[in-house]
């Protein structure tokens, strides 16, 4: 049984009034148990207002968000639980993050579950290793951290509240390469370590493609496209029908078959270019 | 040194600690750097290199601690001038929602030259012609915050048009836009220098926005690590890594090729040039081979 699942799930901003918006549109969507599931989409699309749904934060026009088949709705209880079973992480984390010490901002939620002093303290300290938070930074106010830091310290946060599931609003926006590369790594460990199911919400298609195993594309509150990395990135024209962008590698191909040069369009890495481009020049003897 | 818009000679700055506080470490050191007019300047750097405080400096927003800013040969530091420095140098950030402060977007774009004291007539004649700039004029009766962050950063931008300045100073404008928004106020940027000469300073941390630059600056640490085309800069690979940058992916792919044997001419950047210069090679290999 998929661990989360949407049926016909629809949501409706402005109801009744003349700013009457369609956000979401029979989305059907099944997460299994360790899945770390990119969702791509451009501003708009419904992918954040999708997410927002998936811990009971916002009601369901109509339709359903089941948690182990459950509906999330079925009772007070049940809301109240999928808080804490799916852990959202918003856009730009850090700016919510408010408390004196980096100890005490990630305290903050396993403190509201009602969990025993030494219970959050082993919460704390595990949440901290998984981000590569330095002990010496607990102390620390929040605020005398660099961006990136901070970043780490509010995801630190929802994972110190140990979710089944995590969901992550554009966890690696504004930071440079280096930042951009560390936090997608720490999120792959804490989810090859734990074995926690993930889901990535991006606009940038090289944030998902290296470790998703599966896309989601949504485009006008639908799920428009969805498959393995390769079976969504291979179709160029649909991402940029999406008002997505195709990684500059696969323009570079796209280019060279409207040109009539037989090559493969399906490639997006790096390694996968050099690849077939290497074999390329060998069949038409440019290489030896 | 007419064409030299922005000069900074030897100049340093750090922020001020809290009161008994150890002071806190330079965050520009000694940084020359001229300007030219009419430029497109691409200054890349990790968080922290000292970027964003470089733009702050610019226009007076910051003065330095040590060494000397002039714009048009104006000091910053002479708070007598930096009316006449702001309106010659405007600085776009990265959030635009922080920038945005009437309800109406051509009201947003008025509160720059109504600030400059311009004569009504001409304040309708500049915030058409902005919007008309930034491809935004038919919005120019709707609520800001019904913008997407693309339209936002476009009518941001468009304020400080509205002034206009001989020169832009943009702080990572595009950090927070998708895609698409990102390429619109691109196009914006570049189009803004093309057709009306104003000189462009563009802060990122995205590579591929610097490929077609006609320089491009590296920061590190508060220093000035490369200055130089885009071709010279990203032949650095091993020294932009180093720093926390990348070369464009493209960049990186022709390098590996080339060292692998391909025959590829060097400093290819974008996909455009690289398709390019697969296909004539093919294309010598099809005459050899005839």
């Amino acid at each position: 049984m998929p661990i989360l699942e949407t049926q016909n799930l629809s949501y409706v901003y402005g109801e009744n009034t003349p700013f009457r918006v369609q956000a979401l549109e029979n989305v059907n969507l099944s997460i299994e148990k360790g899945e770390l599931v990119g969702i791509i989409g451009h501003t708009g699309s419904g992918k954040s207002t999708l997410m927002q749904h998936l811990n009971g934060l916002v009601k369901p026009s109509s339709g359903k968000v089941l948690l182990d088949g459950a509906d999330i709705h079925a009772s007070k209880a049940a809301t109240y639980a999928a808080r804490f079973r799916v852990g959202l992480c918003f856009q730009y984390p850090e700016y919510q993050l408010f408390e004196s010490t980096v100890y005490r901002d990630i305290a903050f939620g396993p403190r509201n579950m009602g969990l025993s002093k030494e219970q959050v303290d082993e919460r704390v300290r595990r949440a901290a290793s998984y981000l590569e938070i330095r002990d010496t930074w607990l102390n620390k106010s929040p605020f005398d951290l660099s961006g990136g830091e901070k970043r780490r310290v509010a995801i630190a946060g929802v994972l110190a509240m140990e979710p089944e599931i995590l969901i992550l609003d554009e966890p690696t926006a504004g930071l440079d390469p280096r930042g951009r590369a560390q936090i997608a790594s720490l999120i792959e460990n804490y989810r090859v370590s734990t074995g926690s199911t993930i889901l990535i919400v991006s606009h940038s298609m090289d944030d998902v493609a290296e470790t998703a195993t599966r896309v989601l594309v949504m485009d006008n509150g639908a799920v428009a496209l969805s498959g393995t990395v390769d079976e969504v990135f291979r179709d160029a024209a649909a991402l940029e029908r999406h008002g997505l962008d195709v990684p500059q590698i696969t323009r570079v191909f796209l280019s060279l078959r409207a040109r009539g040069v037989e090559v493969r369009t399906d490639i997006y890495t790096e390694k996968q270019a050099r690849r077939e481009l290497i074999r390329l020049f060998k069949k038409r003897g440019v290489l030896q | 040194m007419q064409d030299v818009i922005l000069d900074f000679r030897d100049v340093s700055f750090r922020y001020e600690a809290d009161e008994d506080e150890t002071p806190l470490p330079l965050c520009v050191k000694h940084v020359n750097l001229q300007i030219e007019k009419g430029s497109f300047t691409v200054i890349l750097g990790h968080n922290g290199s000292g970027k964003s405080t470089l733009a702050k400096l610019s226009n007076s927003i910051l003065v330095p601690e040590s060494g000397k800013v002039f714009v048009n040969g104006m000091d910053t530091a002479d708070e007598d001038l930096s009316y006449d420095i702001r309106r010659t140098v405007g600085v776009v950030f990265q959030n635009p929602d922080n920038q945005i402060v009437a309800s109406v977007v051509e009201e947003d774009v008025a509160f720059g030259p109504e600030n400059l004291g311009v004569p009504p007539e001409e304040i309708r004649k500049r915030v058409d012609d902005a919007l008309k700039a930034v491809g935004m004029y038919e919005y120019r009766g709707h609520a800001p915050h019904k913008l997407s962050g693309g339209q936002k950063q476009r009518v941001a931008i468009a304020g400080m048009i509205a002034m206009l300045p001989e020169c832009l100073v943009l702080d990572e404008p595009t950090a927070m836009l998708d895609p698409q928004g990102r390429r619109e106020v691109l196009d914006t940027i570049r189009r803004l220098n093309r057709e009306r000469g104003i000189t462009i300073v563009l802060i990122t941390h995205f590579m591929e926005e610097a490929v077609d630059a006609d320089r491009v600056l590296v920061m590190d640490d508060g220093e000035i690590l490369l200055d130089g085309t885009p071709q010279a800069v990203f032949r650095e690979a091993q020294t932009l890594r180093r720093v926390g940058l990348e070369i464009p992916k493209v960049a990186q792919l022709s390098a590996d090729l080339r060292e692998y044997g391909v025959p590829l001419p060097p400093d290819i950047l974008t996909a455009h040039a690289l398709s390019d210069a697969i296909y004539s090679l093919l294309g010598e290999r099809n005459h050899a081979d005839s």
